[in-house]
């Protein structure tokens, strides 16, 4: 299985923002991806989709070199942020991740309050204005749609919140340091429905001010949330191109069998 | 219950019965026999020259100066040791599993030496090679450096209760969820920032209940400071480093065998005793609350 | 936005090199340990001068018609004329009393385990491993103490003995360091064993005790033998008990009711008093040398047989019906 795969994204002037080329993981000499190109264009929501284990969740580590901190994990190809190669020599990967946010499938608050936890990024990053911490973190949470709900009791334990309300805050968290890209992984699958529809209501909202990328394993939430869709079969890109092409009318039988139904 | 159900239970619970029955008696026993020798100048006297009567001030200052320099000493390297074990070891490259199977195997068998060891090394390296080096180095005529001290006996005990902080540090590092790292790396936290902002502090019961549970092991120990800093008799405390120092445990043995009169010094000893079974019971009341918050958090 | 503007600060890196220093600490320290007690007992090794009045190294090993002697015997008497430095009746008097030792303390540690973690309730259960924290938290001078003051006396009158301190006592008291240590770790090991195990011999119609002894026991052997390992490298290096409770005369011979002496209490009790750089010093720091060389193969030994253990009983899990699942079956059988 090495034919290329089906690229429909329109062939926009465009540079993407963030490109991927010939992405490549494997752990401990075990390949999980391989061979993986396509593109995320700047402000809009592109989901991966595809059967659990076909190397979706991979992948979107690999963007912000979240795999370093696995030993035995070896990462080839290029990642291109605005044409530069997040993987080149001379990048450290903390840059990179203060430029490619990331949130994770089960809402992880660190056990401090509501305020400190978003300013984590900030305090890790050199910020010390109290005062410009304050207004950071009012903007996050803003931005995230906490802020109502929760700027009474910004002291409080980031525990004590609702796991709609915490997967919210970690979106605040990874939204205080202005990354340009932003990684959700399975943001919603811990997740209830109602808490689901304010976090799909936020990604929305963020559409057109940030980039993101979105696994899924909910072929609604990709048709609801999604601009393109690329779906991955035993880690591989198997295809890739807008949302609504992709899931109305795929070109590949494999693609063709998951959004059927028939697979996964 | 069948008749074999039954004498398991019997037998497995007559061997933890007497267990249980030692233990109350060694507690029990001195708790009577101690408690009615306590009196506040027992705490704040010094010994009379035949070690009879007075207090075990001295004994007291000096076991609280020795475990302080300990802590002080040993527990910055033991909870590095740890941290690197949990956190570094791992990613350092093809050369830092390894070293890490060559530290804990140091660990364990550091944990097995005997503690007179412990005496003979701190005489052998702290007093006569550290001290007695810098007795040259210094040109210092009568052996300042190059004799039993307190130091050097807080030295031997850092070294002796590295692995009891190393191990617990670990432990309480690895019980730390990854999905705490991911999140701070993911905003662009460097590892330490990970380490100290955000791994440490939720580590940090079971970290403090190594440190609790080394001070108590630090505080009872006798053998490794027989010849590397505990004195036999003397009232005055220690105002240098250098100086030797009275030490409870030390005195309980001194009391218990080298006394002239053992019969007089009865109720002193009993007492002794107590305050030295107090001090464990406390740390080690500490160390299982301590134990019980970590728990809960992880 | 070119990237490369930010990079991990420089210091971070710096504290991170400090971390991995200090992590070679413990490496250090084992090696320092052998390195520093051996130093001092180097030049018995290699100097053809030392122990002259004994008849050369060997000596500390053979048994000598010494002067006032009938017959060649392995004495230990360094104070006498001449000092007598015949390390063997130490050898044996530590043998001795820790092999008393284990003899009380492997029931006891083993029984109370098995009552905890197979018969005891839960609350039960919590309050008594507090309890045998508590006593391993115990400082050894404590114990020692007790023994000399309390249990000797005791102990000789019950038992009508010629001395009041000897090795069966020291081996009373060795046993309250050791038994928790037996204890904790063998709960630890039975409480790792797989429920589903444990439920397949039930399932087969073995009694509680059968599957106990048959299953459970069996299935946690590696961590027992680890147990009764570390236990038996405790009691040799403990120091104090021994020294207060053992009466120290360093006698030949394996009678439990004599006097005994170890290595760590002849270290303990004459170090304080001899001439640094003597052949009685050097002598000292050889049996140090010694009990380190002891503990440390002890330890690796543990660890190996552990190993062993293991890769034995995974091997055993692959068989479709172990023979350990067919003797259940047959004992239920034999039960029923």
């Amino acid at each position: 299985m090495t034919e290329t795969a089906v690229e429909r994204a329109p062939r926009t002037e465009v540079e993407p923002k963030l490109r991927i080329e010939k992405l490549g993981v494997a752990y401990a000499g075990r390949v999980a991806v391989r061979d993986v190109s396509f593109g995320l264009p700047t402000n809009t929501v592109t989901a991966l989709i595809g059967p659990s284990g076909c190397g979706k969740s991979t992948v979107l580590r690999a963007l912000d070199r979240m795999h370093d901190e696995v030993p035995e994990a070896e990462v080839t190809g290029r990642v291109l942020l605005d044409g530069e190669d997040v993987y080149a020599p001379h990048v450290d990967p903390i840059e990179v991740r203060r430029r490619i946010g990331m949130v994770f499938q089960k809402p992880n608050p660190f056990p401090k309050s509501i305020f400190d936890n978003v300013a984590f990024g900030l305090r890790v990053g050199g910020l010390r204005n109290r005062t410009e911490l304050a207004a950071r973190v009012e903007e996050a949470l803003r931005h995230a749609a906490l802020w109502d709900e929760v700027s009474d009791r910004l002291g409080k334990s980031a525990l004590g919140l609702s796991g709609g309300q915490q997967q919210r805050l970690c979106i605040a968290r990874a939204l205080a340091v202005r990354p340009e890209v932003l990684l959700l992984d399975e943001p919603t699958s811990a997740l209830d429905p109602i808490a689901t529809e304010a976090i799909e209501a936020l990604i929305d909202r963020l559409r057109g001010e940030i980039t993101m990328a979105m696994v899924t394993h909910s072929l609604a939430q990709a048709r609801r949330v999604a601009d393109h869709v690329a779906f991955f079969y035993l880690g591989e890109l198997v295809e890739h191109g807008e949302a609504r092409e992709v899931l109305e009318h795929p070109q590949d039988e494999r693609t063709a069998a998951y959004v059927g139904g028939r697979v996964g | 219950m069948s008749r074999g159900d039954r004498w398991l239970a019997w037998g497995s619970g007559l061997a933890l019965a007497i267990v249980l029955f030692a233990t109350s008696a060694l507690f029990g026993v001195t708790l009577f026999e101690g408690v009615p020798r306590l009196d506040l100048a027992f705490f704040v006297e010094a010994p009379d020259a035949s070690m009879v009567g007075g207090g075990i001030a001295p004994a007291l200052v000096g076991t609280a100066l020795v475990t302080l320099l300990m802590t002080v000493a040993g527990v910055p390297v033991g909870v590095a040791t740890g941290i690197w074990l949990a956190e570094y070891a791992p990613r350092a490259g093809r050369f830092g599993p390894r070293l890490a199977v060559l530290v804990r195997a140091a660990v364990a068998n550091l944990a097995g030496v005997p503690s007179i060891v412990f005496g003979l090394f701190g005489l052998g390296f702290f007093v006569l090679f550290v001290g007695r080096g810098l007795d040259h180095a210094l040109a210092e005529g009568a052996p300042v450096w190059g004799r039993p001290g307190l130091l050097w006996a807080s030295l031997t005990l850092a070294v002796l209760t590295l692995p009891v902080v190393i191990v617990t540090t670990e432990e309480a590092i690895r019980a730390v969820p990854d999905s705490l790292r991911e999140a701070a790396l993911g905003v662009g936290a460097t590892r330490l920032d990970t380490v100290f902002r955000v791994v440490l502090p939720r580590a940090a019961p079971g970290i403090w209940t190594g440190v609790v549970l080394a001070i108590g092991r630090g505080a009872g120990e006798v053998a490794p400071i027989l010849f590397t800093g505990a004195a036999n008799y003397l009232p005055e405390l220690p105002n240098d480093p250098r100086d030797m120092f009275m030490h409870l445990g030390y005195h309980v043995y001194a009391l218990s065998t080298q006394s002239p009169d053992v019969d007089a010094s009865r109720p002193t000893l009993f007492a002794t005793v107590l305050v030295l079974l107090a001090l464990a019971f406390l740390l080690n009341l500490v160390a299982s609350v301590l134990r019980s918050r970590a728990r809960r958090m992880a | 936005m070119k990237l490369g503007r930010v990079r991990t600060p420089w210091w971070h890196r710096a504290i991170e090199r400090l971390i991995a220093l200090f992590a070679s600490s413990a490496i250090l320290a084992v090696i320092a340990i052998g390195v520093f007690v051996f130093r001092q007992a180097w030049p018995l090794l290699i100097d053809d001068d030392a122990l002259t009045d004994q008849g050369g190294l060997a000596s500390l090993f053979r048994p000598r018609l010494w002067p006032g002697y009938d017959e060649p015997l392995h004495v230990w008497q360094p104070v006498g004329f001449p000092g007598k430095l015949d390390v063997i009746p130490l050898v044996v008097g530590t043998l001795k009393i820790t092999g008393l030792t284990m003899a009380i303390a492997i029931p006891l540690g083993v029984g109370g385990a098995v009552f905890l973690s197979e018969v005891a309730p839960r609350r039960v259960r919590e309050w008594v491993k507090a309890a045998v924290e508590l006593l391993a938290a115990v400082p050894s001078v404590v114990v020692g103490f007790f023994v000399l003051a309390i249990l000797a006396g005791g102990v000789q009158r019950a038992f009508d003995l010629t001395y009041r301190l000897n090795a069966f006592v020291a081996a009373i008291g060795l046993a309250f360091a050791v038994v928790p240590v037996v204890l904790t770790i063998t709960e630890d090991a039975l409480r790792t064993v797989p429920r589903e195990l444990v439920e397949a011999s039930l399932a087969l119609g073995a009694r509680r005790w059968q599957t106990t002894l048959g299953v459970t026991l069996p299935a946690a052997m590696p961590g027992i033998a680890a147990a009764v390992v570390l236990g038996f490298g405790r009691a040799i290096g403990e120091t104090m008990i021994v020294l207060m409770a053992s009466g120290n005369a360093p006698v030949m011979g394996l009678d439990p009711t004599s006097s005994a002496r170890t290595l760590t209490a002849t270290i303990a009790a004459e170090l304080g008093e001899v001439t640094p750089g003597s052949d009685h010093w050097r002598v000292l720091f050889l049996l140090g040398a010694l009990l380190f060389v002891v503990t440390f193969a002890l330890n690796e030994l543990g660890r190996w047989v552990v190993l062993r253990l293991r890769r034995k009983l995974r091997a055993e899990e692959v068989a479709p019906v172990s023979g350990r699942a067919r003797r259940a079956t047959a004992t239920a059988e034999v039960a029923s």
